[in-house]
């Protein structure tokens, strides 16, 4: 096929893509290492466009400035965290702005761009799916295997969560050097490279000071899109604002291993699982039960955590899932 | 409020209201358009909740835009707009030129452009944009990576030149 035009570009990255329409694009991809540097531009406009949205919160009500926590809305729920103040992320990567880039202020990574899921999870955000949920999928697998060694760096976009370690994107970049080399072009090499193309600027961002040790923080917190531009020295931690809360933030902000049986207490008697999915693991973070599961554009979460005696669940996907796929798997949500 | 519209309503008004405050910058006149916006829901159930809500309420902003007062105000909220957060006075500052800046560039895009990157920001599908704008879904992709650019354009643009309001 022809080379893709922006139109197309966004709509890859928006998930907005028929799932049946997606091998030829990622073909295509494979074969296109210009498509892919668009890719990947793109992206990181997107990303940016984003992040300036971002800045303009609704300004706290007068009235007792507790934030609201409910339930979120696309990308939103991070806005009620006024009060988080100033959270600079240390992941002890070295990372400040890079002078090569253009207007490099704005180029927050959006690995390190980290946002809570607390308790409100997002309601419903029907963003993408992976396309691939047959024998192609075992070499996205390994793509994605190793669990993070350290707290993974998590990136919400609309409701949408990738999970990318540097292990992780690490491991991406190196499979996509092999599979070019190597020349393959199949469906499955293809949507690898689909899902590493966008991860490839935030591999060459991070994969500089990828010698320096692995991130140091323990509990990421806090959504940095408040603080807007990278000037961004991610070398410490500083935690200014309401002290309690930041302490409440970091007890939930990290996923933690759960076995199946305390999953189904947790959750009063019944786990929710994808019917046809394999597991790749579950966690709990804060009130909420995770099953993760791998697919070509990323993790798959599916949410689920009790509410007033009631489950209630939430399926959140990578980006540029497309987001026929996910109503699929919505339906195939059985306990 | 009927037991539909307290569930249309905890589902979709601080959306609206967060894509209405953006925009139009007013966070009064945000509240007002929404709550009018929802007033005629209950006289009219819609089907389609989502794009039906954010129609009217982009109509109602419209409608009201025409009025030059609306100017004036707009100019005031640029230096209002001061997040609440514990930051130095410095950051405080910058937090608030880059907010300035953000706005201006929202500001320079065309309004179909404007609409449909605040719509995708509350998490509406390409289909239910082009349900809300009146647009044919195939242009969307396109339309939002041409506002994309333009808003990143601009915001970099607006840097140097660092004025607060037009």
């Amino acid at each position: 096929m022809s080379h893709l035009d922006d139109g197309m570009i966004h709509a890859l990255l928006d998930g907005e893509i028929p799932s049946a329409e997606l091998p030829p694009i990622q073909a295509h991809l494979g074969a296109c290492a210009e498509c892919r540097a668009r890719l990947a531009e793109e992206q990181e406009l997107l990303e940016t466009s984003d992040r300036l949205i971002d800045l303009i919160e609704v300004p706290a009500a007068s009235s007792g400035g507790a934030p609201k926590g409910t339930a979120m809305v696309g990308r939103t729920w991070p806005r009620n965290l006024a009060w988080a103040a100033t959270l600079v992320l240390a992941v002890g990567l070295g990372y400040s702005a890079r002078g090569s880039m253009p207007a490099g202020q704005f180029r927050v990574p959006s690995a390190p761009e980290t946002v809570l899921a607390g308790a409100p999870e997002p309601a419903a955000s029907a963003e993408t799916a992976p396309a691939l949920l047959d024998a192609p999928q075992d070499a996205a697998k390994m793509q994605q295997s190793s669990p993070p060694p350290a707290a993974p760096l998590r990136t919400e976009r609309r409701g949408a969560v990738v999970l990318r370690d540097k292990a992780g994107q690490t491991a991406t970049r190196e499979r996509r050097v092999a599979k070019d080399s190597a020349g393959a072009a199949g469906a499955a090499g293809a949507a690898n490279l689909a899902a590493a193309a966008p991860q490839a600027r935030k591999v060459d961002s991070i994969a500089r000071p990828a010698a320096a040790p692995s991130p140091t923080v323990g509990q990421l917190t806090a959504p940095p899109r408040r603080l807007g531009d990278t000037q961004l020295r991610l070398d410490e931690v500083v935690v200014s604002g309401v002290a309690e809360r930041a302490a409440k933030l970091s007890s939930v902000a990290t996923p933690v291993p759960i076995t199946f049986p305390d999953a189904v207490r947790k959750l009063g008697g019944s786990l929710r699982l994808i019917e046809g999915l394999l597991p790749e693991r579950l966690e709990t973070m804060g009130n909420a039960v995770r099953v993760v599961y791998l697919t070509g554009f990323g993790e798959l979460v599916l949410s689920q955590q009790l509410d007033d005696g009631k489950v209630r669940y939430t399926l959140i996907a990578p980006r540029g899932f497309p987001s026929d796929s996910l109503e699929k798997l919505r339906a195939r949500v059985r306990e | 409020m009927t037991g539909v519209m307290a569930e249309l309503f905890a589902e979709y008004h601080e959306s609206l209201v967060r894509m209405l405050y953006r925009r139009t910058g007013d966070r009064d006149r945000a509240e007002e358009i929404a709550q009018e916006t929802f007033a005629r829901a209950v006289v009219a159930p819609p089907r389609n909740p989502r794009p039906w809500l954010f129609a009217v309420a982009l109509n109602l902003v419209r409608e009201e835009g025409r009025k030059a007062v609306r100017q004036d105000r707009r100019l005031i909220l640029y230096r209002a707009e001061q997040p609440e957060a514990a930051e130095s006075a410095d950051e405080t500052m910058d937090r608030g030129d880059r907010i300035a800046r953000v706005r201006s560039a929202l500001d320079s895009l065309t309004e179909r452009d404007r609409e449909a990157l605040l719509l995708k920001a509350e998490g509406f599908s390409y289909d239910e944009i082009a349900a809300t704008l009146g647009l044919a879904r195939g242009a969307i992709g396109t339309t939002l990576s041409r506002a994309r650019r333009r808003l990143v354009e601009a915001y970099r643009a607006g840097e140097d030149t660092q004025h607060v309001a037009s």
